[in-house]
Parts: C-alpha cells; structure tokens; sequence
C-alpha cells in the first residue's frame, strides 16, 4: 500500500499563494465575505501565512527586511491527534496513510479542530455560497464510498474539512489505469497545489517506495517535519531555506 | 394515612396550593428569556454558527464554558447530601431537597450546551449509533447520562415518603390532577416498617455509588481537555482541578438557591443560620484547596516556561486574559475573605463605633469618591513638582487605605448576619467560577501552536443562549418547588425527633484520676 | 520489541475503542443497566407496602429497625 506524502523546497517557495488557489478551485471552498474573513472564518486548507506568527515586527525594520512565509496542507500525520477524539469516526486515517473526513457523518463538535496541533482544520460556520461566476464552475468530482460524503464534494453547513491530498484525483487515477487493464503507479496522481506550484517546489509521491522523489528527499540534510515533539509524525516534510 | 407535624402541613404542603401573582410574573418572566433564547438558537440553527463568535482558532466559546460551569456546580449538589448522608451529619436534612434538584436540573441544562453547540444537532443520534469509545466526548456522554439518571433516581427515592404524604394530606381545596400526580407518583407508598427498611437500604446504596460517579463525570469531562496536546490543557493537574472547582461553585450555588427558597417560601422555619455557618467551614475548605491547586497549576508554567504555553501564562497575568484572570482571582479573595474574616474578629470589639455597618458603608463611598477625584481631569491637571504633592498617587493610595478600613469595618455585620455574608460570597464564587471556567477555555483556543494569535468575543446569540439556560433552569426549580415540597418532610421531622432525644441526653463527666503530691509540683494555683 | 497489536488482547482493545458503533452501544448497555436496577428497586420498594404490618409510620426513626 503506498504511504501518500509531500515534500515541499521553502527555498524554492516565493510565497505566490497559487497553491492556496488552485486548492480552493479544485476543492469547491466556499469564499466568505471581507467581515467574515475579518473574523477569521476564511477557509483555506493550503494555508501561506507569514512568520514568524505572532510578531510581525520580527520580520525586521526597513531596509533589513527578511519576510518568511510558510506554506501548510493538512500534515495527513501517521499519529493523528484529530482522529482519536472524533466520537463519531467522521474523521479517519485509510490504508494508504490519508486523514479523511466524512461530511455526512460530522456532527459539528469541533473537538478535532481542537486537537489538531497544527491548525489545519476549518469548519464550515455558515452554508457555503460562492460568486456567481464561481458556481457556475464547481468541480463535480465527489468521493462517496458506502454513503460517505468527501473530498470536493459541496458541504453542507456546520461540518468540518480540511485538505485531502486531493483524493478525487486518485480516485480517478486508479480507476483510469484500472480500466486500461494496467497497475496503477504512484506518480500518475498529484494533488491539485502540487500541479500548480510555480517554482516547482512541492513533491509528492509514496514514500514507502524507496526510489520514489518524496523518499529521496525526505532523506536529505534539509528535511524537517514541523512540531515533531507532538509525537504525530506528519507526513509533509519541509526542506529548510539556505 | 400519614400523620404528620401541623406547622410541618401549614409550611411545607398548604404553600403549594397557593399560587400568588408572585410565582406567575416570576414563571412568566423567566419563560419570556426562555423563549427568547429559544428564537435566537432556532436563527443559529437558521444560519449556522456564523452567529456566535466563534471562528478560527476559537472553535470553542461561551457554550462549552457553559457546559463545564453547569456541570460543576451540578455536581455538588448529589455528592454533598449523599456524603453528609453517609457521615450522619444532621443538618442537611432542610437542604437536602433543594441540593438534589439543583443537581437534575443543572446537569439538564448542561446536556442542552452541548447541543447548542453542534454544528449539525440533527445528527445527534450519531452518537450512539456510531459511538467510538477512545473519543473523550463519549466518555463524557457516558458519564453524565449515568450521572443525571442517577442522581435523578436519588431524588425520586428520597421523594417517595413526601410523595406519600402529600397524597394523603391534600388540602380539600387541592385540583384533581395533583391529587393524581402524587396518587401515581407515590407508587402505593404505605410506610410500613419493612417499606422503609427497604427504601433506607436504596438509599445508602446509591449514596454510596453517587460519590464517585459525581467524581468520575468532572474527572471525565476535564480529559476532553487534558487528552489533547494544546497548552494549558495538556495538565495532569485538571482532573483534580475540576472536581475541585465543581464542589466549590455547587457549594456556592447551593447557598443562593436555598437563601432565594428561604425569602420567597416559608421554610425560613427550617432553614436557620447554623446550617450556613456549617456549610460554610465546608465552603472555606474548598476555597483554600482551590487556591492551592491553581497556585499549582501556574507555577509549573512560570517555572516550566514551555514556548507554547508560557505565551498563555503571559497572556493570564498581563496580557489579554489578564482582566478575567485577576477578576477571578479578586473574586475567589473576596468570598474567601467574607467567609473566614468575620470569624478572627474579636468578639469584645463589635461594639466600637468603627464596627457599625453605617461606618463602613461611609468609608466606602469616601474610597470611591477618591478613586474618582484621582481620575478625574481636574485632578490631572495639577503638575506635581517640589513640594507639591503628586495629586492623582495620593488619592488613589487613599481611596486604597479607606477600602481596607472598609474591608474591616465591614466584618462585624457580617459576622452576625451569617445568611448575607454567606450569600454575598457565593455569588462572588459563582462569577468567579464561571470567570475560571472561561480562563481554562479562551486562554487556550486563543493561543494556538500554529495559528495566529486571536481575540473571542461573545455575540448577543450566545449570551441570550446563557441567560435562556439560566433562566430554564430557574424556571424547571420555581415548577418543581411549586409541585413538591422544597424540604423533605420526612427527613426534617426524624431530624428534629432526634435532636430532641440527643437534647434530653445528659452526658456525664468523666471519672476522676488523683494526681500524687509530687506530680503537682510546678502547677499554680488557679486564678481566681 | 513485539508490535502490541501482534497481541489478540490489544488487537481485541483497538477493535473495542476503534469501532465507530461499539462506543455507542456501550453507552446505551449502561443507560439500559442503569434503568433496569432503578426499576428493580423501585418495584422492590413498592412491594414492601404489601408486608403483613398493621402500622405505617410519616417518618423512620434508628428505632424502627432495631426491633425485627
């Protein structure tokens, strides 16, 4: 069974935020308005936001500016902190290493967005809506598997979601080799943020195979996984700047 | 056909069939804010949680502050009367009622936050149909549902003898539905000696079983937050905590509940001074044992100084936080303070002028007249210089020396107004607890490990959502109190039968020991 | 070092706290426990009215159960 993960290059990261977008596109994220966002509802699960988090001013003063941005997907972590406090397994991790969410089975509790060390939850506060321009163009792609309800499918309010590794695309990818009668191969499937990166700077693929991209890098002096103390073993590796 | 006390009829059973304007404009009232909050939750449901203001990072609010305050004060109320039970403790027979219904009733209410604060309530089932057992939700689903059906039973059972009574000592002019509720309600209870045997063996059973439910439904509750990684939650130190807390606020709602039965019904002839001087020692030991733990909790953090949590800690003493922080505790010294000072004063200086309420009241308003001549911009004005004094410093450390003389002055008062004191204190306890419970929640959710930090402010919906459950649950007591006696005529009246044996029991001095002449050397002659 | 779900008394744990289901009906087993002895007592306690005592008594007193 493959181990899905991605490797993304903060060197190579100019921070233009295409990833942030085409996950949204591909992925029917309902856009709020200005008050909302304001509030902090926006809903983005590839996150570019600048660090350090809390002290803008650490960024340095004119002209000894040095901006850093980071880049966040869900981690899709091999230790889960969300899954273990779903009361309803709404939330789950399959075979091949993905954290899923089942819109119709959430009931709204919020404890895993709680749980989440990383913050890469979000939770639908109202019914989505979109512009009008942008309801005309909602990706149709569902995965619904025994009356689940996931991936870009449109959510209904009070549930949560978060990113996918966008799983419709393997769904798609393995059903497409399957019908060609050939074996499915892991770099057939990217997740929407990887096809679109303009630097080329995110990888994705199996990591249990040893010759794959993902593996390779994973091993190099610049990998670090983010708060590798909270014991979830994520399975987004950076590659540090410089 | 149950005999009972005259004055125990006119007090406890004939108040019941009297229905005054009074009961009506409060029933009326309390179901207005009901209602009210009724129409804001069916406008969330309407348009989502986008109402409240909760958002990202602050998935969790006001409601599950709520959750956790009405859990904590429900849990007292069962787990008092059933360990003074245990221990043979007679006075708490008159509040024994009013503990146990607080308990029913709050725990409802909690569930009801709960709910309100789902995203998809419909969905509720889901629960228990796709129940997982390693999710601390579940466990504290567990827990309060054995809790509420248990301590409910615990109400029921100690209602019975009531129930039997009132069935047969219904005023003429008494409706034929309450003749019917306590008909069936009674169960054909006949109160014969083995009836009561039985019901007495129920009763220490589930006295003894209630303990640690009640213990096991904080404890449960404080892991949804203790299983998590977060700072500030991730704490051995919360189990502990919250049943502390628990005993603390139910102590201090309790008081309150039973002064407000005690102003409004006649069972002020029941319910005398003693048993708040006796519940009060109770209440001083759960305030220094509360004081202890929170001293605990945050030295681990000062000295710990962990990158994520010493943000929160900042926050709490300084920071964001710090209003509610140092609210609670200015709170908690408060009540501790009215409770524990009136008893170091000596009795010898009550009568000296400085002791009279009036004084203080006086002394006061003099401390807030100087609080408010220092702000003012008159006072801002004056440039201090040499020799000239710095206007603003002086009268505010005046207004703080007049404060303190108040403080004092005051302790006379409250020591010979037990009920006012006491009452004083456990609403300043009920804030307070309701202030920490906010601290352990918001602190927290606003300071994320990978999230900006943010600010939570409460919406109108979600404080109409808490005034609507409080006020339910003040309305679920005013219809319980109207509908069944508010002290437990059985138990009263074996109360005061014993009281009364225990008084005609002289107990003799114990025999005397000769002490040889040289085993006296050293001791004086008494004093005369 | 052995893998604890190797283990069929871990493997049995993962299966009882993992399964969405299980949780639930655990819960409800205990609801129904729960009920189920209250009612029995109950029944119990209404049954001690048909004992063959003439006297019937407002309150108890210790008095009443020292003289079997």
């Amino acid at each position: 069974m493959p181990r899905w993960a991605m490797v993304i290059d903060l060197d190579k990261c100019v921070a233009c935020q295409g990833c942030s977008i085409a996950c949204r596109q591909e992925n029917n994220t309902p856009v709020v308005s200005p008050e909302q966002a304001a509030l902090g509802r926006a809903i983005r699960w590839n996150d570019v936001f600048p660090l350090p988090l809390n002290e803008p001013a650490g960024a340095g003063a004119y002209p000894n500016v040095k901006p850093r941005y980071m880049t966040r997907p869900c981690m899709h972590c091999a230790n889960p902190a969300c899954i273990k406090v779903c009361p309803v397994q709404a939330t789950y991790v399959d075979e091949e290493g993905l954290v899923r969410v089942n819109y119709n089975r959430c009931i709204g509790c919020r404890f895993c967005t709680i749980a989440c060390p990383y913050g890469v939850r979000y939770f639908n506060w109202e019914q989505p809506t979109w512009t009008p321009e942008m309801a005309q163009h909602l990706n149709p792609d569902t995965v619904s598997e025994e009356g689940s309800l996931e991936g870009p499918a449109v959510r209904p309010k009070g549930v949560v979601e978060k990113c996918t590794f966008c799983i419709h695309r393997l769904r798609k990818a393995r059903a497409r080799a399957k019908l060609e009668g050939r074996p499915f191969r892991a770099d057939e499937y990217v997740p929407a943020c990887v096809e679109t990166c303009t630097a080329r700077a995110r990888y994705f693929g199996d990591l249990s195979d040893p010759d794959s991209t993902v593996s390779q890098l994973a091993a190099s002096g610049r990998a670090f996984r983010l708060q590798e103390e909270a014991g979830t073993h994520p399975n987004v590796i950076y590659l540090r700047e410089g | 056909m149950l005999q009972i006390d005259p004055q125990d009829k006119t007090h406890l059973i004939d108040s019941l069939f009297r229905t005054g304007p009074r009961f009506w404009v409060a029933a009326l009232a309390l179901a207005a804010i009901v209602g009210w909050g009724a129409a804001m939750y069916a406008r969330q449901m309407l348009l989502g949680l986008a109402v409240t203001g909760m958002n990202r990072p602050n998935y969790w609010g006001i409601y599950i502050v709520n959750f956790i305050f009405l859990i904590g004060v429900s849990m007292a109320g069962t787990v008092i009367t059933a360990a003074l039970y245990l221990t043979g403790v007679n006075w708490r027979r008159p509040i024994a009622r009013i503990a146990e219904a607080t308990t029913v009733f709050g725990l409802m209410i909690a569930g009801l936050q709960v709910i309100v604060d789902m995203g998809r309530p419909e969905r509720m089932l889901s629960m228990f149909i796709y129940g997982r057992a390693q999710s601390p939700l579940l466990w504290d689903v567990a827990s309060l549902t054995l809790y509420l059906l248990t301590s409910s039973f615990a109400l029921y059972i100690s209602l019975m003898p009531d129930l039997g009574i009132l069935r047969d000592n219904l005023p003429e002019a008494a409706p034929r539905w309450r003749r019917l509720l306590y008909t069936v309600l009674a169960l054909g209870w006949r109160g014969n000696r083995e009836q009561w045997r039985r019901l007495e063996r129920v009763i220490r059973v589930v006295s003894i079983l209630i303990i640690p439910i009640g213990v096991s439904l904080h404890t449960v509750t404080s892991w949804i937050l203790s299983t998590t990684l977060q700072p500030g939650w991730h704490s051995t130190i919360l189990g502990p905590y919250f049943v502390v807390g628990a005993i603390f606020s139910g102590i201090a709602l309790l008081f309150i509940l039973v002064t407000i039965v005690r102003q409004v019904s006649s069972v002020k002839f029941y319910i005398e001074p003693r048993h708040y001087r006796n519940l009060g020692w109770l209440f001083i030991t759960m305030s220094i044992i509360w004081f202890y733990f929170t001293y605990t909790e945050h030295l681990t953090m000062i000295a710990g100084q962990d990158t994520v949590e010493f943000p929160l800690l900042a926050s709490k003493l300084w920071g964001q936080d710090a209003p509610s922080f140092w609210g609670m505790v200015l709170l908690m010294a408060l009540a501790a303070y009215l409770l524990i000072s009136p008893l170091l004063l000596p009795v010898r200086w009550e009568r000296a002028l400085f002791f009279r309420p009036r004084f203080a009241l006086a002394t006061a308003a003099s401390a807030g007249l100087a609080l408010v001549m220092a702000y003012a911009p008159q006072t801002q004005a004056v440039v201090a210089g040499p020799g000239l004094p710095d206007l603003p410093a002086a009268l505010r450390v005046t207004a703080i020396a007049l404060l303190l003389a108040a403080a004092i002055s005051i302790l006379a008062w409250l020591r010979r107004h037990v009920v006012g004191g006491a009452v004083i204190a456990s609403v300043a306890v009920v804030v307070g607890m309701w202030l920490e419970r906010w601290n352990i929640i918001i602190p927290t959710v606003t300071h994320p490990r990978l999230i900006a930090w943010a600010a939570y402010t409460p919406t109108l919906t979600e404080w109409s959502l808490t005034a609507a459950s409080a006020a339910l649950f003040g309305l679920m007591l005013l219809v319980f109190f109207k509908l069944f006696p508010a002290v437990s005529l059985w138990e009263v009246a074996e109360g005061r039968v014993i009281d009364a044996a225990q008084a005609a029991i002289e107990i003799p001095l114990p025999p005397e020991s000769g002490q040889p002449k040289w085993q006296r050397r050293g001791i004086r002659k008494r004093l005369a | 070092m052995n893998f604890p779900l190797d283990n069929p008394i871990y493997r049995f744990l993962y299966w009882f706290v993992n399964t969405p289901g299980v949780g639930g009906a655990g819960v409800l087993l205990l609801v129904a426990a729960c009920l189920g002895s209250f009612a029995a007592a109950l029944r119990w306690i209404a049954r001690g009215a048909q004992a063959d005592e003439p006297a019937s008594y407002a309150y108890p007193t210790s008095a009443l159960h020292d003289h079997q």
